[in-house]
C-alpha cells in the first residue's frame, strides 16, 4: 500500500477520532484539524522507503527516518510504522507541544478561543463549559498529560515515554493540573449526574 | 469510560476523585468533533496530497537547508565569497538613509498599556505574566546566574524601508550544574513600579541559533548578547497564538534585568524542562532618543557631534558617554556588496592617549573581516579597508570581544561605507539578472509542459520580473529556499543576498534538466530536476558537472570537491518543475546520500 492509500484511509475513516484527539488538547477545532493535517502530511510524506518506493531509497536518493531523524546521517531508510494512527496521534500531540513551545510554529493560525467554539452537537452528552474553561488554564504539558492519562487511558509510565519525561514529571504536570481543575470537578459529581451518559 | 484499575505501570499514582468526568468531558469533547467538517482531513484530502507530493519533490528535486550556505558563492563563482547565511534573506539591500531612528515612539504607535495577567505565548510553560511583581521573577533553575555586562544600545536596522530598532546589553553567564543548558537567547525583561512591562523578545523563535557576541561590554568575559523587544510584549495589541506588540515603552525610568530560560537535559533528545534564571535589575532610561544606561563616573565632555550620513553608508556605531546617560546605537543603512569600504572613526576621551580597538564583523556569522584602531584625540581617521572580501548582508562594527572602552572615553564613533562611487555601490543594480549575456531559452528538458515553465521563470528571471516571478511561484505553489519562504521575499528587490535572479538564469539558461524518475505513483507527474547533476544518474557525468561550472553555479574547485564527496554529490541551487509544468521547488540541494 502506497503512502496515497495510507493517507485515504487514515483522513476519511479515522480523520474525525484524530481531530477528536487533537482538540482535546488544544481546545480549538480549526486548530485541531490543522494539527492532524499536518501530522497527517509529515506521516505521507516521510515513507519514501515504503512499498514500491523501496527501490528508489536503494537508488540513492534521501530516506527519512520515522523517528525524527533527518536521514542525513545514514541511518536506515524509513519503515511504516506497524500502527499508523498511533504514529499519527504522536505527531499530533509532538506538533501540539512543540507548536506551543515555539508558537511562532502556529503563527498562520488565526487564533481562536475554545470556550466559545466548544461543539458537542452529536454526541449525547453534555459537557460543562466550566470545565473546558478550566482546561485552557492548564500549561501545554499538563494538558498533555491529562489527556493522556483520562483520555487515551495510558498508565504513568505510557505517558511518561510519550512526552519523553519522567514518570515523576508526569505526576507532578497531574498533580498539578488536578489542583487546578479541582473547583469545577469537585462539586460536579451531583450537579451534572443526569447529564451522563 | 476511562477506567485506571489494575494498573502496574502508576509509579504510586492514585487518580483523585472527579477524574471519571473529567474523562467524559474529553470523550464528549472528541466525539463532539464534527467528522465532515469541510475543513477536516477528510475533506481536504486533496490538498493534503499535493502536500505530500509536493514535499516529497521539493526533498528529491533539490531543496534543502544543507547547502543553502553556499548560494553566494555558487552564483558569483568567485574565491573571495564567503558563506551566505540562512537569515540573510531578511536582509535585503537598501538605500542611505537619514531618517533617525533611535526614538522609541513611533508617531503610529498605539497608546501603551500593559495587560496585566497577560502571558506571551512562549511562556506558556511558565508562571511568569506581565504585571506580576518583579520581585517574583526569580532564579528558578539550580545553579545558574546572569549578570548584565555592560550599557544598553539599540539596534537599528534603516534599510530605507520602515526602521526597527531593537535594544541588546551584554550578558555574563554561569551554568549550573549537570546536563542542562541555555537553548536560546537571553531576553531582557523591564519592570517599573516593581511591574513587570515587558517580556522582550520571543527568545525560543529561533532556536539554535548562536547570540552573536556583543558590539561593547563592560565585561571582558561576557560572551552573549541579550535582547529587548522593538516593542513591549506585554501590551499587545492582538493577543492568541500569533500576537501582535506595536506599544513601545514609553519614556520614563525602568528596571532591566537579563533573563535566561535554560532546560534541564531531562529528556532524551537533549532538552529538558524548561526555567528561569534572572540577573540582578540595572537602570535605564527611555526618552524621546531611546534607551540609555548611566553614564556613572565614566566618560566627560565631547566636542564631537554625530556625523552626517555618509554617502554609501554601510554601517555606523556610536557611544556616546558625554552626558548623564549612555547612548550606543547600532545602525545598518544598507548591505554589502560593496567593491571596496572605509571606516571613519572618531574618538575623544579625557585622556587623549586612550585608544579604541574596532571590527567589522559579518553580522549573520559574527566573524570579523577587518579591524582598526583609533586614538581618543578628537581627531577623525580613515581606514580604507578596500574590498571587503564577503559577498552580502548586514555588517557590524564592534568592539572585540575580551575588550573594552577606556572609562575616560567620552565618544567614539565608527562608520563603514563604501568607498567607491556611488555608481559602483551595485553594479548590477537592484536586480543581479540585470545585463546578464545568457541564452534567453531555456537548454532543454525531457517535458515539454516543463519547459514551457521555465522558459516563463527564465524571461522573468531576466527581465527582473519581480511580479511574475512571484506569480508564476504562487500559482503552482513551489516551495522556495530553506527555511521557507514566501514568492515575496524570495524575489523581492532590491535582491537577497542569494541573488536567486542570476541562480535562476544560470540553471535554466546554463544548465540541463533532467527528469527524476520514480519519485511519484504511476500516472502521477514527475519531477523535472536542474541541473541534472543533482540526480543519481548524473553523478559521474563529466558533462553535467562541466555545465554547473560553465554557468557559474560552481567553480572548477568546488565541483571537483563536490564530486568527489560521494556521500552527497552536487550540493549547489537546484529547481525542479513537475512533467505538467507545476513549479515545485527552488532551494540548495540537500543532503542525498550517495550509494
Amino acid at each position: 500500500m502506497g503512502w496515497h492509500e495510507d493517507l485515504e484511509l487514515l483522513a476519511t475513516q479515522r480523520g474525525g477520532a484524530l481531530v477528536g484527539y487533537a482538540y482535546t488538547l488544544c481546545g480549538d477545532v480549526r486548530q485541531a484539524e490543522d494539527l492532524v493535517q499536518e501530522a497527517l502530511v509529515k506521516y505521507c510524506s516521510r515513507l519514501v522507503g515504503r512499498g514500491g518506493r523501496r527501490r528508489r531509497a536503494a537508488s540513492g536518493m534521501r530516506a527519512v527516518p520515522l523517528d525524527g531523524g533527518d536521514g542525513a546521517d545514514g541511518e536506515e531508510p524509513a519503515r511504516a510504522p506497524q500502527h499508523p494512527e498511533a504514529y499519527v496521534r504522536r505527531m499530533v500531540l509532538n506538533l501540539y507541544l512543540d507548536g506551543w513551545r515555539r508558537s511562532r510554529k502556529w503563527a498562520d493560525i488565526a487564533p481562536r478561543v475554545a470556550v466559545e467554539d466548544v461543539r458537542f452537537p452529536d454526541s449525547g452528552v453534555t459537557a460543562r463549559a466550566d470545565v473546558v474553561h478550566a482546561l485552557t488554564r492548564l500549561t501545554p504539558r499538563q494538558r498533555a498529560s491529562v489527556v493522556l492519562r483520562y483520555f487515551e487511558d495510558m498508565t504513568i509510565a505510557q505517558v511518561a515515554e510519550a512526552m519523553g519525561t519522567a514518570p515523576g514529571t508526569v505526576k507532578r504536570y497531574l498533580h498539578d493540573a488536578m489542583r487546578t481543575l479541582r473547583d469545577v470537578l469537585e462539586p460536579v459529581e451531583a450537579a451534572t449526574e443526569g447529564e451522563r451518559r | 469510560m476511562n477506567q485506571h484499575d489494575g494498573r502496574d505501570q502508576d509509579h504510586g499514582w492514585v487518580d483523585p476523585a472527579g477524574t471519571d468526568f473529567l474523562a467524559q468531558t474529553l470523550g464528549a469533547m472528541a466525539g463532539g468533533v464534527d467528522p465532515a467538517s469541510p475543513t477536516g482531513p477528510a475533506a481536504v484530502m486533496p490538498m493534503m496530497s499535493k502536500r505530500v507530493r509536493r514535499r516529497r519533490t521539493a526533498k528529491v528535486g533539490g531543496l534543502g537547508g544543507g547547502a543553502l550556505a553556499l548560494v553566494g558563492a555558487l552564483v558569483l563563482g568567485a574565491g573571495q565569497l564567503a558563506p551566505a547565511a540562512p537569515d540573510q534573506s531578511e536582509l535585503l539591500p537598501g538605500t542611505s538613509s537619514s531618517t533617525p531612528t533611535s526614538s522609541p515612539v513611533k508617531a503610529d504607535a498605539p497608546d501603551f498599556k500593559v495587560k496585566d495577567g497577560y502571558q506571551p505565548p512562549w511562556l506558556d510553560w511558565s508562571d511568569l505574566t506581565c504585571g506580576m511583581p518583579v520581585a517574583d521573577l526569580e532564579t528558578t533553575a539550580p545553579g545558574w546566574s546572569v549578570a548584565p555586562a555592560g550599557d544598553i544600545y539599540a539596534r537599528t536596522t534603516d534599510l530605507g524601508d520602515k526602521p526597527s530598532t531593537s535594544w541588546r546589553m551584554a550578558a555574563a553567564i554561569e551554568e549550573g550544574p549537570g546536563p542542562g543548558a541555555l537553548g536560546s537567547s537571553l531576553a531582557l525583561v523591564w519592570s517599573q513600579d516593581g511591574k513587570v512591562v515587558d517580556f522582550g523578545p520571543d527568545v525560543f523563535a529561533d532556536p539554535g541559533r548562536p547570540d552573536p557576541v556583543p558590539l561593547i561590554s563592560s565585561d571582558p568575559a561576557a560572551y552573549l548578547e541579550a535582547h529587548g523587544a522593538e516593542a513591549s510584549t506585554c501590551a499587545p495589541t492582538r493577543t492568541g497564538a500569533d500576537p501582535v506588540y506595536e506599544a513601545r515603552l514609553p519614556e520614563g525610568d525602568y528596571d532591566v534585568r537579563v533573563v535566561g530560560f535554560p532546560h534541564d537535559g531531562s529528556l532524551p533528545d537533549g532538552s529538558g524542562e524548561l526555567a528561569t534564571v534572572v540577573s540582578e535589575p540595572v537602570s535605564v532610561h527611555i526618552d524621546a532618543a531611546g534607551a540609555h544606561s548611566p553614564v556613572g563616573t565614566r566618560g566627560g565632555e565631547s566636542t564631537i557631534e554625530s556625523p552626517e550620513p555618509l554617502p554609501g553608508e554601510i554601517s555606523r556605531f556610536e557611544l556616546d558617554r558625554s552626558t548623564e546617560w549612555v547612548t550606543a546605537s547600532m545602525t545598518h543603512r544598507r548591505h554589502l556588496p560593496a567593491p571596496a569600504v572605509a571606516a571613519t572613526a572618531r574618538c575623544e576621551s579625557t585622556d587623549p592617549t586612550d585608544t579604541v580597538p574596532f571590527e567589522v564583523v559579518e553580522e549573520s556569522t559574527g566573524q570579523a573581516f577587518r579591524s582598526g584602531e583609533v586614538v581618543c584625540d578628537g581627531t577623525e581617521s580613515v581606514l580604507p579597508f578596500g574590498a571587503p572580501g564577503i559577498s552580502g548582508g548586514a555588517v557590524d562594527l564592534q568592539v572585540p570581544f575580551g575588550q573594552t572602552v577606556p572609562d575616560g572615553v567620552a565618544w567614539f564613533s565608527v562608520v563603514l561605507a563604501s568607498s567607491g562611487s556611488a555608481d559602483d555601490l551595485d553594479p548590477a543594480g537592484d536586480c543581479s539578472a540585470s545585463g546578464l549575456d545568457v541564452a534567453d531559452d531555456p537548454l532543454g528538458s525531457p517535458s515539454d509542459a516543463a519547459t514551457d515553465t521555465a522558459d516563463a521563470i527564465l524571461d522573468a528571471a531576466l527581465a527582473c520580473d519581480s511580479g511574475d516571478l512571484i506569480e508564476l511561484a504562487t500559482a503552482s505553489g513551489a516551495e522556495l529556499m530553506l527555511p521557507l519562504e514566501a514568492p515575496e521575499d524570495t524575489f523581492a528587490l532590491p535582491e537577497t543576498a542569494a541573488l536567486p535572479y542570476r541562480t535562476l538564469a544560470a540553471l535554466l539558461s546554463g544548465t540541463t534538466g533532467a527528469l527524476l524518475t520514480g519519485q511519484t505513483d504511476d500516472g502521477e507527474p514527475q519531477p523535472v530536476v536542474w541541473p541534472r547533476v543533482a540526480l543519481e544518474e548524473y553523478a559521474d557525468s563529466d558533462e553535467a558537472w562541466q555545465e554547473v561550472v560553465d554557468a557559474g553555479l560552481l567553480t572548477a574547485e568546488e565541483a571537483a570537491a563536490q564530486r568527489a564527496n560521494t556521500m552527497y554529490g552536487y550540493q549547489g541551487m537546484s529547481l525542479s518543475i513537475s512533467e505538467d509544468g507545476t513549479w515545485s521547488g527552488y532551494g540548495g540541494t540537500g543532503a542525498f546520500p550517495r550509494q
